[in-house]
């Protein structure tokens, strides 16, 4: 039979409860604290890294603003770039935008780039037009959708035509990354 | 005071008396013998025969369980004290009456049950001061009241009250102004209850019973004791000898009752009350100081007189609680230590944040970090993407600005022969002029543009045809250097009406001419961007098109 207990009786549980909990607060207290504190500067070094971390980044928002720009402007994205194939692409899109402007295009001369100079190949373009058209051509080069430079121009009045000839060189991209250092094993 | 007010027709009234259980539910009465220990409890075998009695009591027609009970019990072990306690609100005086009752009884409030009344209201001490209220408390022991409590639920009662028998008696008639006493006689010892003022003054239990009469009779008529119970009860039986020894019996008791003071009017109740002739004997024994009168007369069919008190419908008893049940309500702790509460609260909440915090927000950072790492990579690829279009830009030449202000700065007339331009910024022109003057003019306005430098004239000859042939070179500043060329006005346009072959070269600028369609676009590699399922961790991205555009036919 549960008997209830006397005033005296609880007062004495009372204080019994208040010395256990001394005792553990006691004993017991620095340990813990010591466990939430490392708690508490292993979270301050996370966000130490964190703001190492944002500091890093935040230089790359300009970064790729330009580059957003850039690529609007030459109407390029460098990442789709293939290197077996951006050399025969890119004469092809410069034909092309020669012929859509009214460009007669004659002869057409491709060499092998220089790797040093981070060169896909470079090509000789001969091509005959209205100038209206010939400059519209050159205009249009500048965003064909390739990394083409015009190396040099040779304008050479022809009667009411221009002959222009181009030495249009195209950029590896793949110069940009950085090599891959091999296995010094 | 606690008043009872759930009282109706469908309680159980109860009287446990020191030898009898008797109960009244309705129009059915129910009594049964008690046997007790020494200590006045029920003996164990009593307790289960009274519980199976009573339960098949109840359980008969339709006295379902669940209902409750009103019981009186007797004077035995019961205290009563007369209290003046300074008048004050009711948890006050609550609290100043617990402290009196333990100052006052020899037992601890929690293991008494009592009951109060107040008499009168609270009266002014003539000295000054508070007015001080005066109260009857009576008090048993708790457990007293546990016990029949314990045998009420176990037939199915669950709220059962308690008050005591000798007050109840004292409801179906109330006691005069005067003094007075009611004498409830039973069948070995008899409680007396005497009253003041109309409120009760004392109680006391006197050794002195109906059994008392049965031996006087018993002996003096030279009988047994079954007759002499009869003549006892008989109104017909012989008259000299029977009152005789009536009296003889009724002498111990009319002593007792003069030694306490009974008052004027004593009030006889119980069986052996039911004698017309107890009541004028004993009030002459008594002198004729205090008139008696048997309060049985009317009730002898009916139940008893404790019983019939608490039936009456305008009594309200003195309820007997037990003193956990009575204690006052713990004063509202001032509103000052609630604040103190909350602010301590407070600091320790905000002691405790920094913990909690990184307790719970750490996974999240960690997992946040880590994605962040995995994904640094791509920061190198958009610090290459920007190299090469930032490259390709640099390595631009202005063919079209030159081209524009080479036509803008040559007059009339001039014929080009032959124009070279490099991406290192030499320039190579073949022209032919009018005159002299007009070579200088156009090496002026060249160098005057500030986008030409070292701007020479190799060779200057005159031609057949009788105008100057000239070689040039020139080279073109750096980009940084050049002046910004101003826009040529529709209205400030030169009039290149006559046919020149520089005429044509004169287009606007290139940022004055109308975007080129999209030519052809590499093929449909997709790029290289992070898996679609990756998520958007905050590291900057670089806004790429869409699906490859398809190459524009000529």
């Amino acid at each position: 039979m549960n008997r209830q207990l006397a005033t005296k009786e609880k007062r004495t549980i009372r204080v019994a409860a208040v010395c256990v909990a001394i005792y553990l607060v006691l004993f017991y207290g620095p340990a813990v604290l010591g466990y939430f504190t490392g708690k508490r500067d292993a979270y301050d070094k996370l966000m130490q890294q964190a703001r190492d971390l944002r500091a890093v980044i935040k230089p790359y928002e300009e970064k790729t603003e330009t580059a957003t720009n850039l690529m609007d402007r030459f109407r390029l994205d460098p990442a789709k770039l293939k290197r077996l194939t951006v050399m025969a692409e890119a004469s092809d899109a410069i034909q092309k935008a020669a012929m859509s402007e009214g460009v007669g295009v004659g002869p057409i001369r491709e060499t092998p780039g220089r790797a040093s100079a981070k060169e896909a190949g470079s090509m000789q373009f001969d091509g005959t037009g209205q100038i209206p058209s010939v400059m519209a051509f050159l205009h249009h080069l500048e965003c064909v959708g390739f990394p083409v430079v015009i190396d040099s121009a040779q304008f050479t009045p022809m009667g009411n035509m221009l002959k222009v000839s181009l030495t249009i060189v195209v950029l590896d991209f793949d110069g940009w990354k950085p090599k891959e250092e091999g296995s010094h094993v | 005071m606690t008043r009872l007010e759930s009282k109706n027709s469908a309680s159980l009234f109860a009287e446990i008396g020191q030898g009898l259980f008797q109960a009244v539910l309705g129009s059915d009465a129910f009594s049964f013998p008690l046997e007790r220990e020494e200590n006045g409890r029920l003996t164990d075998l009593c307790r289960q025969r009274l519980v199976a009695s009573l339960r098949g009591f109840l359980s008969q027609k339709s006295r379902a369980p669940g209902r409750d009970a009103v019981c009186a019990i007797g004077a035995r072990g019961v205290s009563l004290r007369h209290l003046t306690l300074p008048a004050a609100s009711e948890d006050e005086f609550k609290r100043v009456l617990r402290l009196q009752i333990e100052s006052e009884f020899p037992i601890s409030p929690d293991q008494l049950a009592w009951g109060i009344r107040r008499i009168g209201p609270p009266k002014t001490p003539s000295a000054g001061g508070a007015p001080r209220q005066e109260v009857l408390v009576v008090a048993v022991k708790k457990e007293v009241l546990e016990e029949y409590a314990g045998v009420f639920a176990e037939c199915g009662i669950t709220s059962s009250s308690f008050t005591l028998a000798a007050l109840a008696r004292a409801e179906i008639y109330p006691p005069p102004s005067g003094s007075g006493a009611v004498l409830d006689i039973g069948r070995v010892c008899s409680e007396l209850a005497i009253f003041e003022d109309g409120a009760p003054a004392s109680i006391r239990v006197l050794a002195w019973g109906g059994e008392n009469i049965t031996q006087a009779i018993q002996q003096q008529l030279s009988v047994s004791r079954d007759e002499a119970e009869k003549l006892k009860r008989s109104p017909d039986a012989p008259g000299p000898l029977l009152k005789a020894a009536t009296e003889s019996a009724l002498l111990p008791l009319a002593k007792m009752l003069q030694s306490s003071a009974a008052g004027a009017q004593l009030y006889l109740t119980g069986k052996s009350a039911l004698d017309p002739q107890l009541a004028p004997l004993l009030s002459g024994l008594l002198g004729g100081a205090i008139a008696c009168r048997s309060l049985e007369q009317a009730s002898a069919a009916g139940p008893s007189a404790a019983l019939a008190g608490l039936m009456k419908p305008a009594s309200f008893p003195l309820l007997l609680q037990s003193g956990a049940e009575q204690k006052p309500p713990k004063p509202a702790r001032p509103a000052v230590w609630k604040w103190a509460a909350a602010a301590a609260l407070l600091a320790l909440a905000a002691i405790a944040f920094p913990y909690a915090q990184a307790m719970v927000m750490k996974p999240f950072l960690e997992k946040r970090l880590a994605a962040l790492e995995s994904d640094r990579g791509r920061l190198a690829m958009i610090d290459e993407e920007v190299d090469f279009l930032q490259f390709l830009k640099q390595n631009q030449p202005p063919y079209l600005d030159t081209i524009y202000l080479l036509a803008r700065s040559a007059p009339d007339g001039t014929q080009v022969e032959n124009f070279q331009m490099g991406r290192h910024s030499d320039i190579s022109l073949r022209l032919k002029f009018g005159n002299t003057q007009q070579v200088g003019d156009f090496r002026s306005k060249l160098i005057d543009s500030g986008w030409f430098a070292n701007v020479i004239v190799e060779e200057q000859a005159p031609s057949p045809d009788r105008r100057i042939a000239v070689r040039m070179t020139a080279t073109l500043k750096p980009a940084e250097a050049r002046k910004p060329i101003p826009p040529e006005l529709p209205g400030q346009k030169r009039d290149r009406s006559g046919p020149s072959p520089w005429s044509n070269f004169g287009q606007p600028p290139p940022q004055m001419m109308p975007s080129p369609p999209p030519a052809a676009a590499p093929s449909a590699a997709p790029a290289p961007a992070p898996p679609p399922n990756m998520p958007d961790n905050g590291l900057p991205r670089i806004r790429r098109r869409g699906p490859p555009r398809a190459i524009i036919n000529p």
